[in-house]
């Protein structure tokens, strides 16, 4: 037997966390599309991590598969650690609720600054209830907060289909109808022909809960 | 208060509702007839190491309420009661009818006072302080069990556990087991370790702040996730 509370080992430990999942070279959009938060999180991954920085505002299809996995990651409380070399055009008022860069050149610009400064977990999701989804967004703060709730067959059918990174012209129409809809209360990401949801799905309350 | 749990239960409550998200909303009561300081010491001198777990809400004394034992039973301390002062502000009723509607009565003190009563406020002050800056996290992967600790107040260390028998005895402390009882699940399992070889390692992890006990039952306190926290 050796010795009772084996000695720290940290570097060793750094290395080989299991509760880390770590992409070191460039994320492209077909990449993006084949990371599932939630299948990480069901292998007991915890966080994300970014070695490459990100490049917003490049490619359309891109932006969207990005925004969507930190929308996704947030619902399956896993962190994503990134950097970013640009956000491009996307407005903090927009992703107020998804995970800011940490570092990097996009943070020297006043978008990404007001970014790192308003988020704060919670400020837009939903939840699903039978036939109903609910909607709170607080993105605009606490006092110009807003629920919204969703009713209707039609609507619960479609919604799956916004959690994706959708190509617009393809999707079917009730999907196309309920990004419209959406959209005129800024509740979902375009670019140009691709759009997703931007409230995450509320899976597990942050502590205490009465704070969101 | 004849609750049923002692504070091995409840540590392992707090524990498992840190790993599972759960918001936890509790008060440390204390303030009950016959405690002394001696009941403390020897939990007070363990909050420091469960600074990763939700806090309590308020530290205060015990207030009597109708129907619970303390009330129903007079002879356990609380004898003398009267309603509550604030009663009187709210209705007009000679004191013979407000002893019969009052949920709340107003009593002598009973409790602890002094030093030991001022560092139960102090360290629980610390603990609401540090509670977001603490995490104590056990990872277990094929080779070894990991405990990383990052409490406030506590030297950063990470824990590596790779002796079979030692992870079979650690996950079994997540139960909360007396050193007997852990000793026979243990035998249970085909581990054999001596009483000596056990009590020095449980002395270990005491030091070490990586199991809180009470009355001979030991609980390991890391938990196996962090939820999102908020600072209210």
């Amino acid at each position: 037997m050796t010795g009772p509370i084996p000695r720290p080992r940290p570097a060793e430990w750094a290395a080989f966390d299991p509760r880390v999942h770590r992409i070191d070279g460039p994320l492209t959009a077909e990449l993006l599309g084949g990371i599932e938060p939630r299948d990480l999180a069901s292998a007991g991954r915890e966080r994300l991590v970014l070695g490459e920085a990100v490049r917003l505002g490049a490619d359309e299809e891109y932006d969207v598969r990005f925004v969507r996995l930190l929308r996704e990651a947030l619902s399956a409380t896993v962190r994503v650690e990134w950097t970013a070399e640009s956000i491009g055009q996307l407005p903090a008022s927009l992703v107020s609720h998804l995970p800011p860069p940490r570092a990097g050149a996009a943070l020297r610009g006043d978008n990404g600054i007001r970014w790192r400064d308003s988020y704060q977990f919670g400020r837009c999701y939903y939840r699903i209830g039978p036939e109903f989804v609910l909607i709170k967004d607080t993105r605009q703060g606490e006092g110009r907060g807003a629920r919204y709730r969703l009713d209707g067959a039609e609507v619960i059918t479609a919604l799956p289909g916004l959690e994706q990174a959708v190509h617009l012209p393809a999707a079917p129409a009730p999907v196309r109808e309920l990004f419209e809809l959406l959209a005129d209360e800024e509740l979902v990401l375009r670019r140009g022909d691709w759009g997703t949801l931007l409230p995450f799905r509320m899976r597990r309350w942050p502590v205490p809960f009465s704070t969101v | 208060m004849d609750k049923g749990v002692d504070g091995v239960r409840n540590v392992r409550t707090l524990r498992d509702c840190e790993s599972a998200h759960l918001t936890t909303a509790w008060n440390w009561l204390y303030g009950f007839p016959g405690e002394t300081a001696e009941d403390y010491w020897p939990v007070i001198r363990q909050v420091p190491a469960l600074v990763h777990l939700q806090p309590p809400s308020t530290v205060s004394p015990i207030l009597l309420e109708r129907f619970s034992p303390y009330f129903d039973r007079p002879e356990m301390g609380f004898a003398e009661r009267r309603p509550c002062e604030l009663y009187d502000h709210v209705y007009n009723l000679p004191a013979e009818e407000l002893v019969n509607v009052a949920y709340l009565f107003d009593t002598d003190y009973l409790g602890i006072t002094g030093e030991v009563r001022d560092t139960l406020h102090r360290l629980t002050d610390e603990w609401i302080k540090r509670y977001h800056d603490s995490t104590l996290v056990r990872v277990q992967d094929d080779e070894a069990l990991h405990i990383e600790d990052r409490r406030s107040g506590w030297p950063e260390r990470d824990h590596h556990i790779d002796d079979p028998g030692l992870i079979a005895a650690y996950r079994q402390l997540e139960h909360g087991r007396s050193a007997s009882a852990l000793r026979s699940r243990l035998a249970d399992e085909g581990i054999s370790i001596s009483t000596e070889r056990l009590a020095a390692w449980l002395d270990e992890l005491l030091d070490a702040g990586l199991v809180f006990t009470e009355g001979g039952r030991y609980v390991a306190l890391a938990t196996t996730s962090v939820p999102i926290r908020i600072r209210a």
